[in-house]
C-alpha cells in the first residue's frame, strides 16, 4: 500500500479586474476498490462567497464555487491524501480472451453493466470514433488477438507514433488535429486511445489523475515538477475496467492516483468557469506535487 | 355546383349578403384535391361530399358574408395583428413579420375533441414517467425498453441535470403535441414538444383576434374557451412556487430576448399571466439562489418559466459561449432554491425515436394501448428497422433524433437517386441518430387564400400543463396550414399560415372561473422592480425617439429652404441653405457630409446625402437608424409599454420600411413622408405623457428624451449661431433654426421682428417656460434624475444629480447678450464654448445615469482552461 499526498495548485492572473467568477473543479480524488481518498480539500483565494461539493453523473466529486469579490488573481489549491493498493496493476484473467469475444456482448448486454457499456461505446465530442481512429486501431486489433494484448499494442503505437509536445495542441484540438500534427499531450493520447476503442466496438473512457514521477537515479525529487495526468480505460464486461496509459506506454499500477472519469476531457475538466471581466489577457500557472508519505 | 347541403337555409343569410343571392357561394369549387392528395379526408366535407353537421353554421355565415366582406374582415384582422404587434421573427431574414392568421377557424366537434384530449393527456403522463426514469433509476434502459443509444446520444439528455427534481410529482410540466389528421381522418401524433414548447400564446392571440372579427359566429357557435388553459398554467406555476421558501414567491418568464423567433409570445404570455419577462442578464445566482436584478437591489426568484433552450441556460455547466443564460442556474436547481419549467432536462423527450417505443412503454407503465398512434416511426439504431428504412428511403421522411444545427427533416421523395445514396451513407455512419417516418397523407381543412376557400393540409399543435396528478389540455390549439397544395412540411419558418381552433361545446359553456380571484389580495409587484436592462432600454427608447424627431424636423427645414432656393430667392437663401446642410451633418454626427473639404461637392449635389440621412438604416445618426434603434429598444421592453404604444410602433415600422426601401424621391413625397414620421413620433410623445405611469421606467425614458433634445438643440445652435453671416442670410438661417426648434410661432408673436441671435438664444436656450428650450429640458432632466432610484453613493448626491443641478443653475444666469456678441471675425467664441460645455455635460450625465443604474456588467467570458495534463 502506498500513501500519496497530492497538491495541485492553479493560479490565474488577469490583466484587469474580475468582478465575479463562477467555477467548477474536478480535483477531489474518488475512492475506489483499490484506492482510498483519506482526505481532500479545495481551497480558493480570494475566499469564495459560496462553495459546495456534489457527485456528478459518473460518480466523480465536483467542487462548485462563486467569488463575488473583485480580484486580479485567483488561486485554486487541491490537496489530498490517497492510499493506493499494490494489487492495482494486476491484469485480469480474461486479458487473454480474443478481443472479438469481449466486443460482441457489449452492444447487447442487458442490465446496468450493459447500460454502462453502451454509454461508453458512444461517441463523445472529445473522443468520437472517427474513421481515422478506426483505421489506426485496425493494425492492433487483428483477428483473434487477446484483448489486452491488442490494447497494449495500441498504447505503444500511440507512444511511438506521436511526439510529446505541449504546444502542438490545446483543449479544443480534435482527433484529426492530432493526426495532422502527430504531436500532443497526455490528454490527446488518452482521447485517441478512447476513440480507437470505441471505433472497434469496445467501451472506453477517459480518466484524469496523477502519476508519481521518479527522479533520475542519484538526484533528489524536486517539489512541483509533477503534472496532472490523463489516460484511458477499457471495459471488459467480465472483469471490469482496465486502465492504460498511452503517454507512458504502460498499464496503470499503484504509481497512479485516479481523480475522475468520464466520456472525455470535457466531462472531467480539472477547472472550468465563467468570469466577468474586461481582461484581454489571462495567464495560467499550474503546479502539481505528488509525494509519498507514510 | 353548390356544396351547401339542403338543411342550410338561404333565407337566413339573404338579408346580409348579395353574394349568396347571386348564387356565387364562397364554397363553390371547394372540393377534393387532385393528384397526390386525391381522396383524403377533409374537415369540412364528409366522404359523400356533403357538409359535415358541425360546419353548417359557419358555412352559412361565411357564405352570407360573401367574398368581398370576408376580404374586408381579413384586412381588419391584419390591422389588429399589426396594432397589437403580433409578430413572428423569420430566422433567416432576422426580421419580424406579421403573424399570418387565416380568419376562418378550424372547427372540431366536442366528441372528437374529447378523444384528442384523452390521448394528449395519456401521452403527457407517459412521457412524464419516461422523464422521471431517465433522470432517476434509468430502469427503462437497463431493461431494454429504451435503447441506450437513443437517449445517451441525444443532445437533450443533460447529465448535469441527473437526479434534479421539480418539487411536484410531475417532472414534465409543459407538453405540446403536433397532431395531423391522416388521409383516413384519424389523428396521429407527428411530434412531441418538451424543450420549451411554443405556440400557446399565439393560440391565445388568434382566439382574441378571430373572435373579434366574427363576434356573432363565435358567440353562436358555443366555442370552448382557451383561457382555462392559461389559468391552469398559472395555477401550476403557483403550485410549484408553493414549495419555495419565499412568503411571496416570484415567478418570471425567461426569454432569449427580442431576437427570438417567438419573442412576441414570450412578452404576450408574460403580460397575460402578470409575470415579469426577463433575460438571462437580468438574473444572477448568488449563494446558490437566483435573483432578479432590480434597480439597486436583488429580489429572489422562485420559479422560472423557461423559453430559452436548455443548452443556452447556464454557461458554467452547458454551452460556455452562451450569453442568454446565467452561470450557476443548474446549481441553484440542484439545491432546489429555484424551479425551472420545463425542467432543463426535458429536451430529451423531444426525440422522434421515442415514438417507436411508446406503445411498449404504454403497456409497461399503464397497461394500456396508446390512445393515439404516433406517425409510423422506425428507429435506425435497430438493424431490422434500419434495413426497412434503407429500402424505403425515397418514401419516408428522415429525421435526426435530436435537433442539431441545420438539420430538421429530410423528405426522401424530394431527393435525387444520388442524394438518396449520400443520405443513406450519412445515416449508416450513425444509424442510431436517425429515424424514418412515413409521409402522412394529411387530411385537409378549409383555408382562406385571399380569393377563395380551398382545402389545404394542416397540423394542429395541442398544449398540456401539469395539473393535480395529471394534465390539463387547452380546448383548442394552434392550427397551421400548408402554404400550398402538396406541401409536406408545415412550419411558420416555411410560410405556413395559422388558424384559430374552435372546439364546439356540446352544450353552452358557463364561464366558471374569472380573472379576478377571490381570496386574500396578492401584493402588487413593487413598481420599482425594474430590471437594469429594461431601464436601459427605456432610456435609449427616449433618446432615439428624440434623435429621430430632431433629425426629422431639421430635414424638413432643409427641404423648405431648398424649395426657396429653387424658386430663385438669391444668394442669401443659398448661404443659409448651405449653413443649414452643414448643421444637419454636425447635429446628426454623420460627417464629413456637408462639412469639410468635400462640402462643396456635397452642396452642389445634395440629393444622395440627404436621401442617405433620411433612409440609410445602417448608418448611425440617420433618421432611419434612430427609428430602427428606437423600435428595437421598444421591442425589448414590450411588457413596460402601454398597449396603445403598439398602434404607433406598428405604423412606425411601416414608415421605416418605406424609408429603408429608399422610396424617398421627390421633395414633395419626402416632405409628406417626413411629416408622417413626425406625426408618429408626436403620437409616441403623447402616449408617454398621457398613458404611462410616472414610475422609475418613465423617468428613465423622459431623462433620455431630455438629454437628447437639449443635446440636439445645442448642436444645432452651435453649428448655426457661432458664426455671423450677412444679415439676410442669417435671418433666413435663424428662421429655419426656429422652425427646426419648433419655436417659430412663439418667436414671431413675441418679438415681431427679424430673427436676431440674442432673442433667439433667449427663446431657445434660456427661456424656462418654452418646452423646446434647453433650459426647460435641463430642468425636467433634473426632476427625472431626482426621481430615479439611483445607485447608492454613500448618501452623497450622484454625479448625474450634481451635474444636472449645476447645469440648471448655469442656465438660470446665462447672459444671452454677452453670448450673442461677435468678435471682429464675426465669431461668437463665448457661445461656442458654452454650448460645447453644455453638450459635454449632457453626455457626462448620460454616462453617469448608465454607470449608476444599468449595472454595466463586465463582459462574461469563459475561464481559460488548462490542458488535462502535460505529462
Amino acid at each position: 500500500m502506498t500513501r500519496y499526498t497530492v497538491t495541485h495548485r492553479t493560479r490565474y492572473t488577469y490583466s484587469s479586474p474580475v468582478s465575479g467568477s463562477y467555477g467548477e473543479a474536478w480535483l477531489l480524488p474518488r475512492s475506489l476498490p483499490n484506492q482510498r481518498c483519506l482526505n481532500a480539500t479545495v481551497t480558493i483565494t480570494p475566499a469564495p462567497s459560496d462553495q459546495s461539493e456534489r457527485v456528478d453523473f459518473f460518480g466523480n466529486r465536483v467542487s462548485y464555487f462563486h467569488l463575488t469579490t473583485s480580484h486580479t488573481e485567483l488561486e485554486v489549491t487541491a490537496t489530498s491524501t490517497v492510499e493506493v493498493d499494490p494489487g492495482r496493476g494486476a491484469l485480469p484473467l480474461v486479458a487473454n480472451q480474443p478481443w472479438e469475444l469481449v466486443r460482441d456482448p457489449c452492444a447487447t448486454l442487458a442490465g446496468p453493466l450493459g447500460t454502462q457499456a453502451r454509454h461508453f461505446l458512444l461517441d463523445s465530442p472529445g473522443a468520437p470514433a472517427v474513421p481515422v481512429a478506426y483505421d489506426y486501431a485496425g493494425q492492433s486489433f487483428t483477428p483473434g488477438r487477446p484483448v489486452l494484448d491488442a490494447v497494449g499494442d495500441l498504447a505503444s503505437r500511440i507512444n511511438a507514433d506521436f511526439e510529446f509536445d505541449a504546444d502542438a495542441t490545446d483543449v479544443t484540438s480534435t482527433i484529426e488535429d492530432l493526426f495532422d500534427g502527430r504531436a500532443g499531450v497526455c490528454q490527446d493520447f488518452a482521447h485517441l486511445l478512447v476513440s480507437c476503442l470505441r471505433a472497434v466496438g469496445l467501451p472506453g473512457r477517459y480518466v484524469s489523475g496523477y502519476l508519481e514521477t521518479v527522479p533520475p537515479p542519484g538526484q533528489p525529487k524536486l517539489v512541483g515538477v509533477d503534472v496532472s495526468h490523463a489516460w484511458a480505460s477499457v471495459l471488459l464486461p467480465d472483469a471490469g475496467w482496465v486502465d492504460i496509459d498511452p503517454t507512458n506506454n504502460q498499464f496503470v499500477d499503484d504509481r497512479y492516483v485516479t481523480v475522475a472519469w468520464g466520456r472525455d476531457y470535457r466531462d472531467v475538466t480539472p477547472l472550468k468557469g465563467v468570469v466577468y471581466s474586461d481582461a484581454e489577457k489571462t495567464t495560467l500557472e499550474v503546479t502539481v506535487d505528488v509525494s509519498r508519505s507514510s | 355546383m353548390s356544396l351547401l347541403s339542403p338543411s342550410s337555409s338561404q333565407s337566413q343569410t339573404q338579408s346580409q349578403s348579395t353574394a349568396s343571392v347571386a348564387g356565387a357561394s364562397l364554397f363553390d369549387g371547394y372540393g377534393p384535391l387532385e393528384g397526390r392528395d386525391r381522396g383524403v379526408d377533409d374537415a369540412l366535407l364528409a366522404a359523400d361530399g356533403t357538409i359535415r353537421n358541425h360546419w353548417q353554421r359557419a358555412v352559412r355565415v361565411l357564405d352570407g358574408l360573401g367574398l368581398a366582406e370576408l376580404q374586408e374582415r381579413k384586412r381588419v384582422l391584419d390591422r389588429m395583428l399589426d396594432d397589437e404587434g403580433v409578430g413572428y421573427r423569420l430566422v433567416d431574414q432576422g426580421k419580424s413579420t406579421r403573424w399570418s392568421l387565416d380568419p376562418v377557424p378550424l372547427l372540431v366537434e366536442s366528441a372528437e375533441w374529447a378523444g384528442i384530449e384523452a390521448a394528449v393527456t395519456q401521452r403527457a403522463e407517459l412521457l412524464d414517467l419516461v422523464q422521471r426514469d431517465l433522470y432517476g433509476p434509468r430502469d427503462l434502459i437497463d431493461r431494454g425498453l429504451l435503447p441506450a443509444e437513443a437517449i445517451f446520444d441525444h443532445p437533450g439528455f443533460l447529465r448535469e441535470c441527473d437526479r434534479i427534481r421539480l418539487p411536484i410529482d410531475q417532472q414534465l410540466f409543459l407538453y405540446a403535441a403536433d397532431l395531423a389528421r391522416d388521409g383516413d381522418g384519424r389523428f396521429v401524433v407527428m411530434a412531441d414538444k418538451t424543450q420549451a414548447p411554443s405556440g400557446a400564446g399565439y393560440a391565445l392571440a388568434n382566439r382574441v383576434m378571430v373572435s373579434r372579427v366574427f363576434p356573432n359566429l363565435y358567440r353562436d357557435s358555443q366555442v370552448q374557451r382557451v383561457a382555462p388553459y392559461f389559468r391552469s398554467l398559472r395555477a401550476g406555476l403557483e403550485r410549484v412556487a408553493e414549495h419555495s421558501h419565499s412568503e411571496d414567491p416570484r415567478i418570471v418568464v425567461l426569454t432569449p430576448g427580442s431576437g427570438s423567433e417567438t419573442s412576441f409570445e414570450h412578452a404576450y404570455v408574460g403580460a397575460y399571466l402578470g409575470y415579469p419577462v426577463v433575460e438571462g442578464s437580468d438574473l444572477t445566482v448568488l449563494d446558490g439562489r437566483v435573483y432578479l436584478r432590480a434597480l439597486g437591489r436583488l429580489e429572489p426568484v422562485d420559479v422560472i418559466l423557461r423559453r430559452v433552450d436548455a443548452e443556452w441556460c447556464d454557461p458554467l455547466e452547458l454551452r460556455p459561449d452562451s450569453q442568454l443564460g446565467l452561470p450557476g442556474l443548474i446549481e441553484a436547481t440542484r439545491r432546489g432554491t429555484v424551479a425551472v419549467v420545463n425542467p432543463l432536462s426535458a429536451g430529451v423527450l423531444e426525440n422522434p425515436a421515442l415514438s417507436a417505443f411508446l406503445p411498449a412503454l404504454a403497456q409497461h407503465f399503464l397497461g394500456q394501448d396508446l390512445a393515439m398512434a404516433s406517425v409510423d416511426t422506425w428507429w435506425c439504431g435497430d438493424p431490422t428497422s434500419w434495413s426497412h428504412v434503407r429500402a424505403n428511403l425515397a418514401d419516408l421522411v428522415l429525421k435526426p433524433i435530436g435537433r442539431t444545427a441545420g438539420v430538421t427533416s429530410i423528405v426522401g421523395a424530394e431527393l435525387s437517386g444520388a442524394e438518396l445514396d449520400d443520405l443513406a451513407a450519412r445515416i449508416a455512419t450513425d444509424p442510431h441518430r436517425w429515424v424514418g417516418q412515413t409521409v402522412v397523407r394529411s387530411a385537409t381543412v378549409p383555408a382562406f387564400t385571399g380569393t377563395a376557400i380551398t382545402p389545404r393540409a394542416a397540423i394542429l399543435r395541442t398544449f398540456a400543463v401539469a395539473r393535480g396528478d395529471s394534465y390539463a389540455v387547452m380546448s383548442g390549439g394552434l392550427t397551421r396550414v400548408a402554404p400550398g397544395p402538396g406541401t409536406i412540411r408545415i412550419s411558420n419558418q416555411t410560410g405556413a399560415s395559422s388558424k384559430d381552433t374552435w372546439v364546439l361545446a356540446s352544450e353552452p359553456e358557463h364561464a366558471s372561473e374569472f380573472w379576478l380571484r377571490s381570496g386574500p389580495a396578492t401584493l402588487a409587484t413593487d413598481p420599482t422592480s425594474l430590471s437594469p436592462r429594461a431601464a436601459e432600454n427605456l432610456f435609449w427608447f427616449g433618446r432615439y425617439a428624440e434623435r429621430a424627431e430632431a433629425a426629422t424636423r431639421l430635414l424638413r427645414a432643409v427641404h423648405d429652404r431648398r424649395n426657396d432656393v429653387r424658386d430663385g430667392s438669391g444668394p442669401a437663401a443659398e448661404a443659409s441653405l448651405r449653413a443649414l446642410l452643414a448643421s444637419l451633418t454636425l447635429m446628426t454626427s454623420t460627417g464629413p457630409g456637408f462639412v469639410g473639404p468635400g462640402a462643396d461637392a456635397a452642396f452642389a449635389h445634395p440629393d444622395a446625402e440627404l436621401r442617405s440621412l433620411a433612409c440609410d438604416v445602417d448608418r448611425a445618426g440617420t433618421l432611419a437608424h434612430s427609428v430602427r434603434r428606437m423600435l428595437l429598444a421598444a421591442e425589448s421592453v414590450r411588457d413596460q409599454l402601454s398597449l396603445d404604444t403598439w398602434l404607433v410602433v406598428g405604423s412606425m415600422e411601416t414608415e421605416l420600411q418605406a424609408l429603408a426601401a429608399g422610396s424617398v424621391g421627390e421633395d414633395v413625397i419626402a416632405q409628406e413622408r417626413l411629416s408622417r414620421v413626425l406625426q408618429h413620433l408626436l403620437a409616441m410623445n403623447g402616449l408617454a405623457a398621457e398613458s404611462m405611469v410616472r414610475d422609475a421606467g418613465w423617468h428613465f425614458m423622459d431623462a433620455g428624451r431630455r438629454i437628447e433634445r437639449a443635446t440636439q438643440l445645442a448642436a444645432l445652435l452651435r453649428a448655426t449661431l457661432t458664426f455671423a453671416r450677412d444679415t439676410a442670410a442669417d435671418s433666413l438661417l435663424y428662421e429655419s433654426v426656429l422652425v427646426a426648434g419648433e419655436s417659430i410661432i412663439t418667436y414671431r408673436r413675441r418679438y415681431r421682428s427679424r430673427a436676431q441671435a440674442e432673442t433667439l438664444l433667449d427663446l431657445l436656450v434660456a427661456d424656462p417656460g418654452n418646452p423646446r428650450s434647453i433650459r426647460y429640458q435641463v430642468d425636467r432632466l433634473a426632476e427625472d434624475i431626482a426621481a430615479l432610484p439611483g445607485g447608492s453613493n454613500g448618501g452623497r448626491p450622484t454625479t448625474e444629480k450634481r451635474l444636472a443641478l449645476e447645469l440648471s443653475t448655469r442656465l438660470q444666469i446665462i447672459d444671452t447678450a454677452q453670448l450673442s456678441a461677435t468678435d471682429a471675425d464675426g465669431r461668437r467664441g463665448a457661445l461656442d464654448a458654452v454650448l460645447g460645455d453644455l453638450i459635454a455635460d449632457l453626455w457626462a450625465i448620460g454616462d453617469s445615469v448608465r454607470d449608476n443604474n444599468f449595472g454595466a456588467m463586465l463582459p462574461q467570458q469563459p475561464l481559460t482552461t488548462a490542458s488535462g495534463g502535460l505529462s
